[in-house]
């Protein structure tokens, strides 16, 4: 009785997503097989999936993307780590302090990407202001960071969204539940490194990857920022989706489609992992106490 | 206090303050530039970008557009959201783990995995290239952050209460208005003016479901950025982050984390 009310409650918004999000995902994957051809010059099947896997496009904007979602993720979780262990103590101006760090979760992607082309590109502020020093002497001896091959303008605008994202979580942690354990291991004679090292870091381990499961999906799918701060080649894998699903040739829908099953099981399966990694630790902390 | 700790502490505040701030900077000069020409440090000033945006129609209209199009996902995703909200925030339930998974899917799954089959759907039921279409389609990927903002609401509410008032002879909809949303009135405010934001700010989902047929600020902006006018672009970008501005404003006093005993702002 109970529980049937229970999941009236829920049902609503399971009906929604399960109609509006998963009945999308499904038809995609009918349609990345070429269920409803246009053209009907192609067949049902996977030839979709072969034809992208023998392009070396894909291969590149595979690499690409995987490379600036965990570089960003990675660059954010350390930056928040030491972020928050410093917001922690009692200081003056800690309450701006704390106002200034969270101001980046609720700002646009867009937003932060025209900032960062502004402040990095080679006629950007950044470079006017070494110019004004006499560092640089035109914009093309300015190191190009938007619009680079590697990412770089892609990765820096990720970060400044996503640090603050990991490390607001981390803060709170620190101020409420794990004061209580440092001092505890301070008063067993453990140094500031091992306080870290053994109490601190393994207690926020499973809220840095419970937020860097979102982050890294993000960054990995996102079609915004690459669009704005990416060079032409290679393209984010989401860039690419696209340029196929708007191409005048309807005959490559079924590669766009393709391209896009192949971003959710990668997000999928790196949720999947994570998750499995945040019950084995759960596990193990359960074991220990 | 070491010194070394005070110095190391006045690197990272440093690094903070720059990071956040220093990138407002050119958007702000920008948006008030005539001309900005390299390497100059400063531009020419003028009004013209913000004359031209509050003077032209096409982003007066486009904000418009915007914050209804945003008011009513929100709506939608509050009256649609909020039982299930309710559910996960104060019941126990066997696969309560697999339905907030599931609930976070849209939050997690990138937009452009589902929006191209979403596309293809709604054409087929005339819902692309419609207000309608927009509207459903950024209501599943809003509802997971009104969901989880509400139910973290709900945790510290006690619906004892309800059967109180219930007992006393008030009907639903009285319960629901005189006990249930001021109780978690602040988690609701802030959890709404999140899922604003977060339909405020799409962008790829709008242009494929809604094609030309619904023009929202993010989608000028875009184009503005094409056309390469950094200084209309500019403006427009500071009206895109007033919202953001107003969220930050009243969840300030929510977000810092909060000594439960005393209210004020932990500090240790």
């Amino acid at each position: 009785m109970k529980e049937t009310k229970t999941w009236m409650m829920l049902l609503p918004a399971i009906a929604v997503i399960a109609l509006l999000f998963v009945g999308p995902l499904l038809y995609s994957v009918l349609l990345s097989l070429n269920f409803f051809s246009i053209t009907s010059n192609q067949m049902i099947g996977v030839q979709a999936y072969a034809d992208i896997l023998s392009d070396h496009r894909f291969y590149d904007s595979l690499v690409f993307s995987m490379q600036i979602a965990a570089v960003s993720t990675l660059v954010s979780i350390v930056i928040a780590i030491a972020v928050s262990m410093t917001l922690r103590r009692t200081f003056v101006g800690k309450k701006i302090a704390t106002f200034v760090y969270q101001f980046n979760i609720p700002v646009p992607h867009l937003v932060v990407a025209i900032s960062v082309l502004l402040l990095f590109s080679q006629t950007g502020l950044v470079s006017r202001a070494l110019y004004t020093l006499g560092l640089v002497t035109n914009p093309s001896s300015f190191p190009l960071i938007v619009f680079d091959q590697n990412g770089t303008g892609i990765i820096i605008a990720f970060v400044l969204k996503f640090f603050p994202f990991i490390g607001i979580s981390v803060l709170s942690l620190l101020l409420t539940t794990l004061n209580d354990y440092e001092d505890q291991a301070a008063t067993l004679g453990a140094n500031a490194f091992r306080r870290f090292r053994y109490v601190l870091l393994p207690m926020m381990t499973p809220s840095i990857l419970f937020s860097s499961i979102f982050v890294f999906a993000y960054a990995f799918g996102s079609y915004e920022v690459p669009f704005l701060l990416g060079s032409s080649s290679p393209k984010a894998l989401s860039l690419l989706a696209y340029q196929d699903f708007t191409n005048v040739d309807l005959n490559l829908r079924p590669a766009a489609m393709a391209i896009a099953n192949i971003i959710t099981l990668v997000v999928v399966g790196f949720v999947i992992l994570a998750y499995l990694q945040l019950n084995a630790m759960n596990r193990r902390a359960v074991r220990e106490q | 206090m070491t010194d070394g700790s005070r110095i190391s502490r006045r690197f990272v505040l440093t690094f903070l303050y720059l990071v956040v701030l220093v990138p407002l900077i050119p958007i702000i000069l920008w948006s008030f530039s005539f001309r900005w020409t390299y390497p100059n440090l400063l531009p020419v000033w003028s009004t013209r970008a913000w004359d031209y945006v509050l003077g032209q129609h096409t982003i007066v209209d486009a904000t418009v557009t915007s914050l209804v199009l945003s008011g009513v996902v929100t709506l939608l995703a509050l009256v649609i959201g909020f039982s299930a909200a309710k559910a996960l925030g104060t019941r126990e339930f066997r696969g309560k783990t697999i339905v907030e998974m599931f609930i976070l899917l849209p939050a997690l799954i990138p937009v452009i995995s589902a929006v191209m089959g979403m596309q293809g759907i709604f054409t087929r039921l005339y819902l692309s290239d419609t207000f309608l279409g927009v509207v459903l389609a950024q209501l599943v990927f809003a509802l997971p952050y009104m969901i989880m903002g509400l139910s973290a609401a709900f945790r510290n509410y006690n619906p004892e209460y309800e059967q109180q008032a219930y007992t006393l002879g008030a009907d639903r909809w009285k319960v629901l208005y005189h006990v249930t949303l001021p109780a978690i009135l602040p988690g609701l405010v802030v959890s709404c003016l999140f899922t604003f934001v977060v339909s405020w700010s799409q962008y790829l989902l709008t242009v494929i479901v809604g094609g030309s047929a619904v023009r929202t600020l993010p989608m000028v902006l875009f184009a503005l950025m094409g056309s390469g006018d950094y200084a209309i672009a500019s403006a427009v970008s500071i009206i895109f982050i007033l919202p953001v501005l107003i969220l930050l404003a009243v969840s300030s006093k929510f977000l810092i984390p909060t000594d439960p005993t005393t209210g004020k702002a932990a500090n240790r």
